[in-house]
């Protein structure tokens, strides 16, 4: 009876032996330890930025500083829940992306098979882990936010609502990236499908429905905004936070989030459902020897039957590097999503056209930051993956035994990402080609060429650079994205906070974002998007930048070629400490 | 061909090498076998330019495996102990690729795939993707990319783990026939029945030390099983036979196994003639007589005990 009463209160009749041996691993991995800490410092960092914002670090009087703290709670609310909104559903994603790939990969589900865990223990104790993980970082924040409540302004109920919200999303992320990483063992394959899914999902779905519905049927504007909340987290919690600021119009118990989090529950019990079928399928297949059968077959119709064999021309790691397939997709599957993903931005195109949206410069900002931004994480993730999939697969001890030198590794490893990528930041070209002279003055597009190129190649590089030194793909993509979030994002808000203690006034912050590759695109785009400016002469073209004011085109271009040889000359340096550790830790 | 002096290779405060000290001459097979863990795969990885040692230095070909990477390289052909495929290539594509990797001109590559998909009798499998390949395949595969640059040297770790036995006579074929071809190879094996039928030389190595170098002739001698003969004698003269022999001076001691009699012989000789004499003499009839032989796997066990010292 106790053993039953026990069993039931600490749901391991749901998580298994798994979710024990997950807790067990996960406890010795130094980078979850890190994690934590990161997550910490990130937070102080931002909670000290507000401080310095809202009250300032010089001496103001006490009376001043105790009128302003109400404020400063908000602030600092409002912040850290959208900061941990965001960065739990990425650690998310990342920390599940290889959890079912690895076990199919080290043919240890075919094992597990043979035992009496069952498919749904394997998948409770792979997601369930790792959520717990994910809501100690969370919980993390907790204390912070209660100290900061304290202050007065925020609501007890915005803390619960907020963090439920964060919980959904997150389960709902995991959910996904785990049905994802069943299906291929490459982790970040795993990562860049769960990314356009809740691209899709998140932006592109809800525009295209609640345009149509607004347009084509007789419905108001507020019952599909309220219909879309339900169903977007994103959207719920942007709604959430601009309440908490402005005067409480609408309270938030009417949010609508008991139904939010329910759907968005719901969603993930069916992934989490549909993982526990597919798992198990893959799970006998494996337990009977027939998933490296059905792998043979594939692998007969595919090659033998399609594709001639190729031969090897130039740098044989080059023409290995372009000829790999980024996804390992059938002809149909890669057709489909192209399509979807053109036809969501073409239609995303259409209603902001029909809408007058695309007159406007802002309009040209938002594509040009969700785009670079998209392809900023595809390049910092592949970047992530080219030494690190080599040892996964063994075969890097074997490429250094040959004749290939390190800088030809390196150089193919490097025009490699370049190659997968590609398509990518192709989306960003097109968007300016296709609207140049319409809506993008010409001149943004060399412009646009001469930021993203030493952006890319400086991700990229330090990508190189962690692959090398990390031995896990996990490892090395988190500590890349992390480390390229933090050039561009973490350092202007730490010159923010420095400026600030140390009396520099916005000197620091100015000279610290003109090296931004992303102010940079936000100005050129500022500057030739939209009617008003798509039509100008070249010579009337006029950019403001912090440092050095208006400056014409000619002045523009030579500042983003400076700022740019910048990022190319860091990024030749990882390539050189690449070189120095690439015959280092080889196994 | 292969020179190790005082090699030392430390992880941290864990001492994988100890001062090892081997030579290998050319067209030899050397047979490198010793408990998980000892230091074969170090030994191995450091010939292959992969590590780098701690201490001492490593010669292949005259060249130094520290100082002279490429050319050794040029020289080794390195089989790991695991086999790591691209899943994107097919068979011909990994093996031309490797040709490339090692500075073969594009137009001898074609023959030359062809000629090592001939010798591993993987001609029929050239147009299947690497990752379908089962393990045994995959194996082979793998001999066929060593031998895709002409190496005189081949470095080979545990070729046939994990293969079944048909595959695992034929790769200790294919070696043979390398052997005739002039290679020098240095191969590690659990399975060390094969070693014992393939190699010239045979080094056994325990906590990153040779506990042993040299043929198994000498090995047998140091173990002292060439002073050592089977008896075998009707079971009802069995008593007769041990009193009889235990009172020859050459013998040491007779010791009664299930069905035959060991006999130890002090002088470090086998006299098997003595035995025969002293029996016949005495009427006891003989079965047979033979000198006593150890195997490989005794002989690595009596070694790595510490038991020769």
């Amino acid at each position: 009876m106790a053993t039953i009463f026990w069993k039931a209160t600490t749901l391991s009749w749901l998580t298994g032996p798994i979710f024990d041996k997950e807790l067990r691993i996960s406890s010795r991995r130094k980078r979850n330890y890190f994690l934590r800490v990161a997550y910490l410092l990130i937070l102080l960092l931002v909670l000290a930025l507000i401080w310095a914002e809202e009250i300032g670090l010089r001496s103001n009087s006490i009376g001043y500083q105790i009128s302003r703290l109400s404020q400063v709670g908000l602030v600092i609310t409002g912040v850290v829940v959208m900061i941990q909104f965001y960065l739990a559903q990425i650690i998310s994603v990342v920390m599940l992306s290889n959890s079912i790939s690895d076990e199919v990969y080290h043919k240890t589900l075919g094992v597990l098979m043979s035992t009496p865990i069952s498919t749904l223990h394997v998948v409770a104790g792979k997601i369930f882990s790792k959520l717990l993980q994910i809501t100690l970082l969370l919980c993390l924040t907790l204390p912070i936010l209660g100290i900061v409540r304290v202050f007065g302004g925020v609501p007890w109920n915005f803390l619960l609502i907020s963090f439920c919200i964060t919980l959904m999303a997150v389960i709902f992320a995991g959910m996904l990236t785990l049905n994802f990483s069943i299906h291929d063992k490459h982790a970040y394959i795993a990562i860049i499908r769960t990314v356009l899914a809740l691209l899709l999902l998140y932006l592109f779905l809800p525009l295209f429905l609640g345009w149509i519905v607004i347009e084509h049927f007789d419905v108001k504007e507020n019952a599909v905004f309220k219909w879309v909340m339900v169903a977007n987290p994103l959207l719920i919690m942007q709604v959430l936070v601009q309440e908490l600021f402005s005067p409480r119009s609408i309270p938030f118990s009417t949010f609508g989030w008991g139904w939010h989090c329910l759907f968005m529950l719901t969603g993930s019990a069916l992934l989490f459902l549909r993982a526990v079928i597919v798992v198990r399928k893959k799970a006998l297949l494996q337990a009977c020897g027939q998933l490296d059968r059905i792998k043979k077959k594939r692998g007969f119709f595919l090659f033998t039957k399609m594709d001639k064999i190729r031969r090897v021309k130039g740098p044989p790691l080059l023409w290995k590097e372009l000829r790999s397939s980024t996804f390992n997709m059938g002809v149909v599957k890669k057709t489909l999503s192209v399509i979807l993903i053109a036809g969501s931005i073409l239609i995303s195109y259409y209603i902001f056209e029909q809408e007058n949206f695309l007159d406007e410069a802002d309009c040209h900002i938002m594509y040009g930051m969700i785009f670079s931004i998209s392809g900023l994480f595809f390049t910092a993730t592949f970047a992530a993956t080219t030494i690190t999939s080599e040892k996964n697969s063994r075969t890097w001890p074997i490429l250094l035994s040959t004749l290939v030198t390190d800088w030809q590794i390196i150089a193919a490893k490097v025009i490699g990402v370049f190659r997968r990528s590609a398509p990518f930041w192709s989306i960003l070209f097109l968007h300016a080609i296709f609207f140049t002279s319409t809506y993008i003055h010409p001149a943004a597009l060399p412009q646009i060429i001469t930021i993203i190129v030493p952006l890319v190649f400086f991700a990229t590089s330090s990508g190189v650079l962690f692959s090398c030194l990390f031995k896990h793909t996990t490892s090395a993509v988190i500590a890349n994205l992390i480390f390229v979030a933090l050039i561009w994002g973490g350092i202007p808000l730490l010159a923010v906070l420095i400026g600030e203690i140390m009396h520099l006034g916005d000197d620091l912050i100015e000279a610290v974002i003109m090296l931004n590759p992303f102010y940079h695109l936000g100005e050129i785009l500022n500057s030739t998007g939209g009617s008003s400016h798509a039509g100008k002469l070249w010579s009337q073209l006029i950019y403001h930048w912090k440092i050095g004011g208006e400056m014409n085109f000619i002045k523009t271009m030579i500042m983003l070629t400076a700022v740019g040889s910048l990022h190319i000359a860091a990024g030749v340096v990882f390539l050189v400490i690449t070189k120095i550790r690439l015959r280092k830790k080889i196994v | 061909m292969i020179e190790i002096t005082n090699l030392t290779k430390c992880y941290g405060e864990l001492q994988a090498l100890v001062n090892l000290n081997l030579k290998i001459g050319q067209g030899d097979i050397y047979g490198f076998i010793g408990p998980n863990g000892a230091g074969k795969t170090t030994t191995m990885r450091i010939l292959a330019t992969l590590l780098e040692p701690t201490r001492g230095q490593a010669f292949v070909n005259g060249k130094n495996v520290l100082t002279q990477g490429k050319e050794v390289r040029r020289t080794v052909g390195y089989m790991p102990d695991f086999m790591g495929v691209y899943d994107d290539l097919k068979v011909f594509e990994y093996l031309e690729f490797f040709a490339a990797a090692f500075d073969i001109p594009s137009k001898q590559r074609k023959s030359i795939v062809e000629g090592v998909l001939e010798l591993t009798d993987l001609v029929g499998k050239k147009n299947a993707a690497v990752d379908s390949l089962s393990r045994g395949m995959q194996q082979r595969l793998g001999l066929a990319r060593v031998l895709i640059h002409d190496p005189k040297v081949l470095i080979l770790d545990e070729p046939a783990s994990g293969l079944d036995p048909r595959a695992r006579i034929e790769i200790r074929e294919l070696l043979r026939e390398l052997k005739k071809m002039g290679k020098t190879i240095m191969i590690s094996s659990h399975i060390l029945s094969e070693l014992e039928e393939i190699c010239d030389y045979v080094g056994i190595i325990e906590h990153g030390q040779l506990v042993f170098s040299g043929t198994l002739e000498e090995i047998w001698k140091k173990l002292g099983t060439h002073s050592k003969v089977r008896v075998t004698v009707f079971h009802e003269h069995k008593q007769k036979a041990i009193e009889l022999l235990n009172a020859v001076p050459e013998i040491e001691k007779v010791t009664e196994q299930k069905s035959y009699l060991l006999v130890n012989f002090t002088d470090g000789q086998t006299a098997g003639s003595v035995v025969a004499k002293t029996l016949v003499h005495g009427n006891v009839d003989i079965i047979s007589i033979e000198p006593e032989k150890m195997k490989l796997d005794d002989a690595f066990l009596q070694l790595t005990k510490g038991m020769v010292h």
